[in-house]
């Protein structure tokens, strides 16, 4: 728990700065809402993140996910 | 025509064929002289930039892959891998259908040979699997390449706008190599099944040879960017709750061969030149990937990423390679993935597709969650309650030594983008150390590494099989097929065993014809008697001419019957 406090201050920290830079530096070649306004990628890769972690734990595993003798077609050690 | 045939990549089909009968004195120079004199070939041979390109990196990556498998004494194995390798380059330098085509099939051969040349039974029947599907593909694009010669195209030619019959064709043949969904499942089927040298060699292979074809012939296909933004978000997803862990990898190709195709179906310089760059920075990324996860496998005996864990302290190299490869797949500044992403992304907004954009955003995401975090730390830097007892001295210096070749091509290439912009077609620069760029993705990566940190205890792969598009033939497939064979095999006794009781009865009443005269009036018979016509070996055989010939004036009546108005 104390490490992934450390993560997050880390983490939160190298945002803030990114943040700056692009704020101060930066000179968007597009200009779309997520081209320009800074900190916007924080929202796309935290959501986005989010979405494919549901996505893929949630949905996609209890849809297909079976047991590992499913096919019964041998497996790994079955040398011949 | 001769072209097809003369070019680099027979250079390395003869050695392969070499590898085969040479004796293990001389394999190893044969092994290694293949990638060399190809890679040689290429440079001098003349062809178009994106060929050269193709040609370049296959070649790069047949050399690597050779001093990884340079330990490997199965000369079998050893001469299909560079049989496989040296039919891909040819596919690359055919400018004819004719030679395409051949080349194709001897891909699809050799490779289905390299699955099965691990020698198990999940490996045979893995590899039937592979060999049904890709037969299916070359014949699909055979038919293709058929009717564009009956039409009188031999040449090799953009097929973008004209969808007849044969672009159809020649689209779902290649789709099979490109693994577009649902023509995918042979990947993470057969790849997984196959030797560790061998999953190198076809990670780098098939797929992004179909990712030529697509870029050859259809460049700028706006169908091909809704499946390759699927791929690349669905493979990410598909390694994320993946647990054997080249099956992990096979899904990644899917996702990273999904990047290629939106490029290239995007279209235009900057599209085709981020499709070409990102197909040869993947091969370097994905081929060290692939050589660590068969170091791993080969050194634990172990592939299941649950099974695995705390492997950094013994195995340093294994893990550096892989660090560095994993992020740059995930498109790390500084590294080569960052280097053709940033073409893509830029072709994406270039091209007002900001759909397609954000999505490709979100499926880096995935990349970096599914391989970068994930099997960082469950298989290499995590704390872990499994404890192998492993060491790296256990791998062989060759393999070390291929590893981290691959790893330092990855910093090379990403260090140096103007390496790759360079031999793009039409030499398009990415520019992607921008500020705009680099702090772009640090803060995307940043972001999902703390969505990751949130939900770690979800992140570790369960003990469970995911299911595939194979299903689809594994189980309602092969449930009909059995039950069609099951009424075929009932329908042709039920015809046998009537033909054999009307044999019966007709010879019968054939050996006596007056016994049917007697069933249908009721008489009752006649006294036997003791003469020569009772016997059989006179009676059968002239009965059964008397019925022949009865049938045949049948026949003739009712012909003339039929026929009656037109006499």
């Amino acid at each position: 728990m104390q490490d992934k406090k450390k993560i997050y201050l880390g983490l939160c920290l190298l945002i803030m700065v990114m943040i700056i830079i692009e704020v101060l530096f930066a000179h968007p070649h597009y200009h779309m809402i997520w081209n320009t306004m800074p900190g916007a990628d924080i929202v796309i890769g935290f959501f986005g993140a989010w979405l494919l972690i549901f996505l893929a734990k949630k949905v996609m595993a209890f849809i297909q996910q079976r047991n590992e003798n499913y096919y019964n077609d041998g497996g790994e050690e079955d040398a011949e | 025509m001769l072209n097809n045939f003369l070019q680099p990549g027979l250079i390395l089909i003869i050695c392969g064929l070499l590898i085969l009968v040479v004796p293990a004195v001389a394999r190893k120079l044969v092994v290694l002289a293949g990638p060399v004199l190809t890679l040689g070939a290429v440079l001098l041979f003349e062809s178009d930039k994106m060929a050269i390109m193709f040609g370049l990196i296959f070649s790069i990556i047949s050399l690597v892959a050779a001093i990884y498998n340079l330990h490997v004494k199965d000369r079998f194995e050893l001469g299909v891998e560079a049989v496989y390798a040296g039919s891909s380059i040819s596919v690359v330098f055919a400018t004819h259908w004719i030679g395409l085509i051949i080349f194709w099939e001897l891909m699809a051969i050799a490779s289905w040979l390299i699955v099965v040349s691990s020698r198990t039974k999940a490996a045979s029947r893995a590899g039937f699997r592979y060999l049904l599907v890709h037969m299916l593909g070359g014949n699909l694009l055979l038919a293709g390449i058929v009717i564009k010669i009956a039409n009188g195209s031999t040449m090799i030619e953009c097929l973008t706008g004209s969808p007849d019959i044969a672009y159809w064709l020649i689209l779902a043949g290649v789709a099979v190599n490109a693994a577009i969904p649902p023509l995918n499942a042979w990947i993470a089927d057969a790849y997984p099944e196959s030797t560790m040298g061998g999953t190198v060699y076809m990670g780098s292979f098939t797929t992004k040879v179909g990712v030529y074809c697509l870029i050859r012939l259809f460049a700028g296909t706006e169908l091909l960017l809704y499946f390759g933004v699927f791929m690349a978000i669905w493979g990410a997803c598909m390694a994320l709750i993946e647990n054997d862990l080249r099956r992990l990898f096979a899904y990644h190709i899917i996702s990273q061969v999904g990047y290629m195709i939106a490029s290239l179906a995007i279209g235009g310089a900057i599209g085709i030149d981020g499709a070409s760059a990102h197909a040869f920075n993947h091969i370097l990324y994905k081929g060290t990937l692939l050589m660590c996860a068969g170091v791993v496998i080969a050194a634990t005996g172990k592939r299941k990423i649950s099974e695995l864990g705390g492997l950094a302290k013994k195995m340093p190299i294994t893990a550096g390679s892989f660090l560095i490869a994993s992020m740059a797949i995930a498109g790390f500044p500084l590294l080569n993935g960052f280097v053709s992403k940033s073409l893509i992304m830029n072709a994406a907004a270039e091209s007002g597709q900001h759909w397609a954009e954000i999505l490709l955003m979100i499926a880096s995401v995935g990349t970096l969650m599914s391989v970068t975090l994930k099997v960082n730390y469950f298989v290499f830097f995590g704390k872990s309650d499994v404890n192998i007892d492993v060491s790296e001295s256990v791998v062989p210096l060759n393999r070390k030594i291929a590893m981290i070749l691959g790893a330092g091509a990855c910093v090379i290439t990403g260090l140096f983008p103007n390496l790759i912009y360079g031999l793009t077609p039409s030499g398009t620069d990415g520019h992607p150390f921008t500020i705009d760029h680099v702090t772009q993705y640090i803060q995307l990566f940043a972001a999902a590494i703390i969505a990751f940190v949130m939900y770690l205890e979800h992140m570790k792969p369960k003990e469970k099989l995911t299911l595939d598009t194979d299903w689809f033939y594994r189980k309602p497939f092969k449930f009909a097929i059995e039950k069609l064979s099951l009424a075929c095999d009932g329908i042709r006794r039920g015809i046998g065993d009537s033909l054999g009781r009307f044999f019966v009865c007709a010879n019968k009443y054939l050996h006596d014809p007056a016994l049917l005269i007697r069933a249908i009036f009721n008489v009752k018979p006649a006294e036997p008697k003791d003469c020569l016509e009772d016997d059989d070996v006179l009676q059968k055989p002239a009965g059964w001419l008397v019925g022949l010939n009865f049938g045949v004036f049948l026949v003739i009546i009712l012909f003339v019957i039929i026929n009656l108005n037109s006499l």
